[in-house]
């Protein structure tokens, strides 16, 4: 089982680690569920034992079943555990045919109910514990057995209920081990009536579980095909939103402010202060392992310095005409939004406006695709 | 005659024969008319009037069905092997006056009824009161020896389970006398193949098993078969903790842990031969009581185990099984005076607490020295466990007398 701190970024709220590794293992449409919940229900019950009047029986059911799951979940199968009082008076008719142990097995009859109320039946099969009969008295056995695995596959509320009979397939055995006199026998219990009998209820649907938040600090290098010589150098950062259910997120990038130098006329050494201006959110997706990224940012070349000293931009509106879309990709074989990674893209950059003097110059040399972009994202401590 | 009238005759013959229930060819009379209108079993504890005979008796013959209803096979599993109906039937008691009998009838499923063997399985002790009856319960599913009949009807047999007579709300059960308890089996087998919706054949090949109280039910319908039943295609006898001499068996419970089947069998005996027997002047007090208690809240498990420590002296005096009326009639209800002719399979624990082994043991030696062929088998499980043990090896005798083997009889050792 990994350690990792629980994360925190700006606003966003405490996700348990467990949660966030299963959002990342299994960040796909069909993501598990959330922390499941402990349930339980009693129920009373008649059964027609042998030889006898029909005697009351009480189970006391408990499970682990999610309250809320995200839609197109498959849920595995739910172990059901439960605790069976017998009677004192089944027990002495037990004891008459020389019982010493009851073990075998019970089926439950219950419903899964789903979204849009769809019921469907289920036999819920239980082993029951081997038991010793008591010399007097009544006394209590557990049961344990599994739902099968469910599938969610419409937003709504579902709730599983222990409804319908009780069979059980008693083996009752002497102090040696072997048959008593009943030899095989089944007992049917019949559920008393007016109990209620729903066990969990789970909500369904794709605003049940809250977006996981990602923070990362980000650096890396732009190469500008035709503007710059030489890597710019990235820094920043970026916070995301991820939905586990469909894997998409949603992120807010920072690129600070960065130099750069242009070639210009290929032999004017200018020397630009770059800003990275985000136009939209960054949007995505992290599925499989892979990350995706569109950024959607003007390039705004705030100061040029001609010689790398001389101010010349004009009244410092130089930069893109139409908002550049980098289109970025992870690079690592599997991205681990626990331990960042890789992302690596292209972009265009469109004509410059308001560059003032140099824009004639400077415009042709930046506008163009092929523009890289390279970086590393690190988890935010 | 007008039209009027013509149409009136023609419907009251046809109301007539549709009255009728199919009876044996060559019938003298009429078979009597099956009732189906009683509503579905009701659970143990409560009333169910089906079950009251019906006075007068209507006329007909033993075997005759006066009525029937659907019943449950016994709990899922039973359900799934089977049909099942509850019939009452006209039989004969222990005086050899005219009764009915209550019964259950069991047809697997999937199966040919015309060509489906017909095993009468008798139960063991259900207890003296209404709510023990056979057929109650294995209508709700709490028959204690279902296990067998899963495995019969599993083996593709039909079964024929007789509930004994006397059991209704008041009872009057004649339990272990002999004299009542073959005829109310071989009834049964008959009724059995009279049941329109069983399907059975009259000719179908029958035998007969029971343990215990059912193991001595099996050998007296095999001894009475021969004069009361002729037509029956019986093909053995199966019975286990067999209990032969009544007197032996009850005498020998006294003042130990299964006294309470002495109480009851002494409540059986009285309840067949009441105006001889007058059982209620040997009662005190506590044994007006309790007998009564008895019959109104006992089964076999109350028997078993409420009764340890007691004696016949706390509720009676003196012990009826010594005087003559007593005796004689203990002595017609002893098994082994006259031959089965059929082969027979007999079984029992030296070591029963309950039923005496040496009786039983007895029991062979007659049969065998009234020339029957009898496969004798010995089990060390006391009484209670063999209900089931013996199981497999009477299927197995069963299941060959079907199939026409020759039975292989261990008289000689």
């Amino acid at each position: 089982m990994l350690h990792h701190a629980i994360r925190r970024s700006r606003g966003a709220r405490r996700v348990p680690v467990a949660a966030a590794l299963l959002g990342v293992l299994f960040a796909s449409a069909a993501a598990t569920p959330a922390t499941a919940a402990p349930v339980s229900l009693t129920l009373n019950y008649t059964c027609n034992f042998p030889l006898m009047d029909p005697q009351p029986l009480k189970l006391q059911i408990t499970s682990d079943i999610p309250s809320s799951v995200p839609v197109g979940t498959s849920t595995p199968p739910f172990v059901i555990s439960a605790k069976a009082d017998v009677s004192a008076e089944a027990a002495y008719g037990l004891k008459a045919l020389e019982t010493a142990t009851i073990a075998g097995t019970a089926v439950a009859g219950a419903s899964i109910t789903l979204p849009g109320d769809v019921r469907l039946p289920l036999q819920v099969p239980t082993t029951l514990t081997k038991t010793t009969v008591p010399a007097t008295g009544g006394f209590q056995t557990t049961a344990t057995g599994e739902t099968p695995a469910l599938q969610f596959s419409a937003p709504g509320s579902a709730s599983i209920k222990v409804e319908g009979d009780l069979v059980l397939k008693l083996d009752a055995r002497l102090a040696d081990g072997a048959k008593t006199g009943l030899e095989d026998f089944e007992t049917e219990c019949f559920q008393n009536p007016g109990q209620n009998t729903t066990l969990a209820t789970i909500v369904v649907g794709n605003d049940t579980q809250p977006p996981v938040a990602y923070g990362y600090t980000l650096k890396g290098v732009s190469a500008l095909k035709t503007l710059t010589t030489g890597p710019v150098p990235l820094t920043g950062g970026i916070d995301a939103k991820l939905d586990l259910a469909t894997g998409n997120y949603t992120a807010d990038l920072v690129l600070n402010s960065t130099k750069a130098n242009l070639k210009v006329l290929g032999t004017l050494p200018v020397k630009a202060d770059i800003a990275f201006q985000q136009t939209d959110k960054t949007r995505g997706s992290l599925k499989a392992g892979v990350l995706t990224a569109t950024a959607k940012f003007h390039v705004r070349l705030k100061q040029l310095y001609l010689f790398g000293v001389l101010p010349i931009a004009g009244d410092g509106q130089c930069r893109t005409k139409a908002a550049s879309i980098a289109n970025m990709k992870s690079t690592d074989a599997f991205f681990d939004p626990l331990k960042g990674g890789n992302l690596k893209g292209t972009y265009g950059i469109s004509d410059l406006t308001g560059c003032g003097l140099l824009e004639a110059f400077i415009s042709p040399l930046a506008k163009g695709g092929g523009n890289t972009i390279d970086i590393n994202l690190t988890p935010k401590a | 005659m007008n039209r009027t009238f013509t149409t009136r005759i023609a419907r009251l013959t046809a109301a007539a024969l549709a009255g009728l229930a199919l009876g044996p060819i060559g019938q003298a009379s009429a078979a009597p008319v099956i009732d189906r209108s009683f509503p579905a079993p009701t659970p143990n504890a409560a009333p169910d009037p089906f079950y009251t005979p019906p006075a007068p008796l209507p006329a007909g013959e033993p075997g005759d069905i006066i009525r029937a209803r659907p019943s449950k096979a016994g709990p899922p599993t039973a359900r799934s092997l089977a049909n099942a109906w509850q019939v009452m039937y006209l039989s004969t008691d222990a005086l050899q006056r005219r009764n009915v009998v209550t019964g259950t009838v069991l047809v697997p499923k999937g199966k040919d009824p015309a060509t489906t063997p017909v095993v009468a399985f008798n139960g063991g002790t259900s207890g003296p009161a209404f709510k023990c009856t056979i057929s109650r319960f294995i209508n709700s599913g709490a028959f204690y020896e279902q296990a067998m009949i899963n495995r019969l009807l599993q083996a593709g047999y039909a079964v024929s389970v007789t509930d004994y007579e006397g059991y209704r709300q008041n009872p009057n059960t004649s339990y272990m006398v002999g004299k009542a308890m073959g005829p109310a089996v071989l009834d049964g087998v008959r009724a059995a193949t009279r049941l329109p919706e069983a399907g059975l054949s009259p000719s179908a090949k029958v035998v007969i098993h029971g343990f215990s109280q059912g193991g001595g039910a099996s050998m007296w319908a095999g001894q009475l078969q021969p004069t009361y039943a002729p037509e029956i295609n019986l093909q053995g006898v199966s019975g286990g903790g067999v209990p032969a001499n009544l007197a032996s068996v009850a005498i020998g419970l006294n003042g130990k842990p299964g006294f309470g089947f002495m109480l009851y069998a002494l409540i059986g005996l009285d309840n067949a031969y009441s105006d001889e027997l007058q059982l209620g002047t040997y009662l005190n007090a506590a044994g007006t009581s309790t007998l009564a208690a008895m019959e109104a809240g006992d089964c076999t498990i109350e028997l078993l185990l409420d009764y340890d420590g007691k004696q016949a002296s706390d509720y009676m005096s003196p012990l009826p099984f010594g005087q003559l009326p007593w005796l004689l009639r203990i002595a017609e209800n002893t098994l082994g005076s006259t031959k089965i002719n059929v082969p027979v399979y007999q079984y029992h624990a030296p070591n029963d607490p309950i039923v005496e082994y040496d009786q039983a043991r007895q029991l062979r030696d007659k049969y065998c020295g009234l020339g029957m062929s009898v496969t004798w088998k010995e089990f060390d499980t006391g009484h209670v466990t063999t209900v089931g043990r013996g199981n497999t090896d009477a299927l197995a005798f069963i299941a060959d007398r079907f199939s026409g083997k020759p039975a292989t009889s261990n008289c000689g050792q």
